[in-house]
């Protein structure tokens, strides 16, 4: 006898005939990944292999280069550059520091007033900066030398003026007869004055517009004036321009 | 059964994927950037090598173009040496041509500590070897200052560093002048240059 439910319009489905289709899709894109992935891995790794080899290739080519550019570079030459330059930097530095010693003169003489007497010099110089002065200076009055220390300190090439020591006297002059005796104050003192190099430099150029030929050593026994014409023994010496 | 095997040879292939990557294309790749830094280092390295070059063949150039004249008159100068013996014979040359009374001209060493290390941080370069003389005359104001400016007209630098003016009898003036003359000393950090 048949049931009610074999009557029923609603079709019996049977669990073994059931087909699981969701499931082999997803089994279809897995394996699809897996073989893109495989496949790509392969072949990236080919490429690596490949740009790694180029690569190295180019690193050879650029060490290649590097020692052949040093293997290029001249030692010699490079010492023979720097000694020059060297040489010439000494020189100009030199050159670039040199005063004028007659410079100095001419500026005392021209900050020295008339009536003072200098005794004794003593100049100094003190590196590449300064020349300083000692004098010992004589004069007839205090007066004077009041003026005398302004004149230096106005003088625009004489910096750091310093009197010290100032002491008056009395100096007895005798004549030509010895009863004839003339006292006369004196008034002496200690200069020191500082004059910087830049204030006086040494100009070659202007030496050699000048007087072209003085450098060179000269083995003719120049005229000496009445007052040093003392006996001395002048030895015959070759003319040499190059003297070092 | 058919459909595990299957299973299994997709994830073998994913994780022999993976493994190559992890072992072999991401090592190479980072080796791969390292050489390409290496390269670019090099090349940098070459045009730093090849400037100096060019520049030192530039400077060979001006070097050789440089009159010989004026080369004899740079070691002239500043000489690699300074004889003494000729120095105290253009001094006593020179005082004769000032119209002093030449007393003596003597050598008095060459200045040690113009280039020691306490100077030397202070300095951009080094300092030329410094000889010391010493100049005795006699004579008038006016030919001791001839004397000085023939001293500052020699074809080599006699630099004054002091000077020690006494009066005599008859207008005369003793002079003691200290001088300088300088030869060229050379760098001692000139060696080789080692890359």
């Amino acid at each position: 006898m048949k049931g009610s439910s074999d009557n029923s319009f609603i079709p019996k489905r049977g669990a073994s005939k059931r087909k699981q289709t969701g499931g082999s899709r997803q089994i279809y894109i897995f394996t699809y990944i897996s073989y893109i992935l495989m496949f790509a891995t392969l072949l990236s790794s080919g490429g690596v292999y490949l740009y790694q080899q180029y690569i190295n290739n180019q690193l050879d080519i650029a060490v290649e280069a590097l020692n052949s550019e040093i293997g290029s570079f001249s030692q010699a030459d490079m010492e023979r550059v720097t000694q020059f330059n060297l040489r010439l930097a000494q020189a100009q530095d030199r050159l670039e520091n040199s005063m004028s010693v007659t410079a100095v003169f001419e500026a005392l003489q021209a900050a020295t007033i008339d009536t003072v007497q200098i005794n004794s010099l003593a100049m100094e110089r003190e590196d590449d900066d300064r020349i300083v002065i000692e004098a010992m200076i004589q004069t007839d009055s205090f007066d004077s030398t009041i003026f005398q220390r302004g004149v230096f300190l106005r003088n625009g090439i004489i910096q750091d003026v310093e009197i010290t020591d100032v002491k008056d006297s009395v100096a007895i002059e005798t004549g030509e007869r010895a009863q004839e005796s003339n006292a006369r104050p004196i008034v002496s003192f200690q200069a020191s004055l500082a004059v910087p190099l830049e204030q006086i430099p040494a100009d070659p150029q202007s030496y050699q517009l000048n007087q072209p030929d003085v450098i060179v050593p000269n083995t003719e026994i120049p005229e000496q004036p009445p007052e040093l014409l003392i006996e001395q023994e002048v030895p015959a010496q070759e003319v040499n321009e190059d003297t070092l | 059964m058919m459909m595990s095997k299957n299973l299994f040879i997709q994830v073998a292939m994913i994780a022999i994927s993976i493994g190559i990557i992890i072992t072999f294309v991401n090592p190479t790749f980072s080796e791969i950037g390292e050489q390409q830094d290496d390269i670019l280092v090099y090349q940098t390295e070459q045009q730093k090598v090849s400037g100096v070059n060019n520049q030192l063949s530039s400077l060979i150039t001006s070097l050789n173009n440089v009159a010989s004249d004026d080369y004899r008159r740079l070691l002239t100068y500043m000489p690699d040496e300074v004889d003494t013996i000729a120095v105290a014979r253009d001094l006593s040359l020179v005082s004769r041509q000032a119209g002093v009374l030449y007393i003596s001209a003597v050598s008095r060493g060459v200045v040690t500590n113009a280039n020691s290390p306490d100077n030397a941080s202070s300095q951009d370069f080094i300092q030329p070897k410094e000889h010391m003389f010493s100049l005795n005359v006699e004579g008038t104001y006016d030919t001791v200052k001839n004397l000085f400016a023939l001293l500052e007209q020699n074809n080599y630098p006699i630099e004054v560093q002091n000077v020690n003016v006494q009066k005599k009898g008859g207008g005369l003036l003793s002079v003691e002048i200290g001088l300088s003359v300088y030869a060229y000393e050379n760098s001692p950090a000139d060696q080789e240059i080692v890359f």
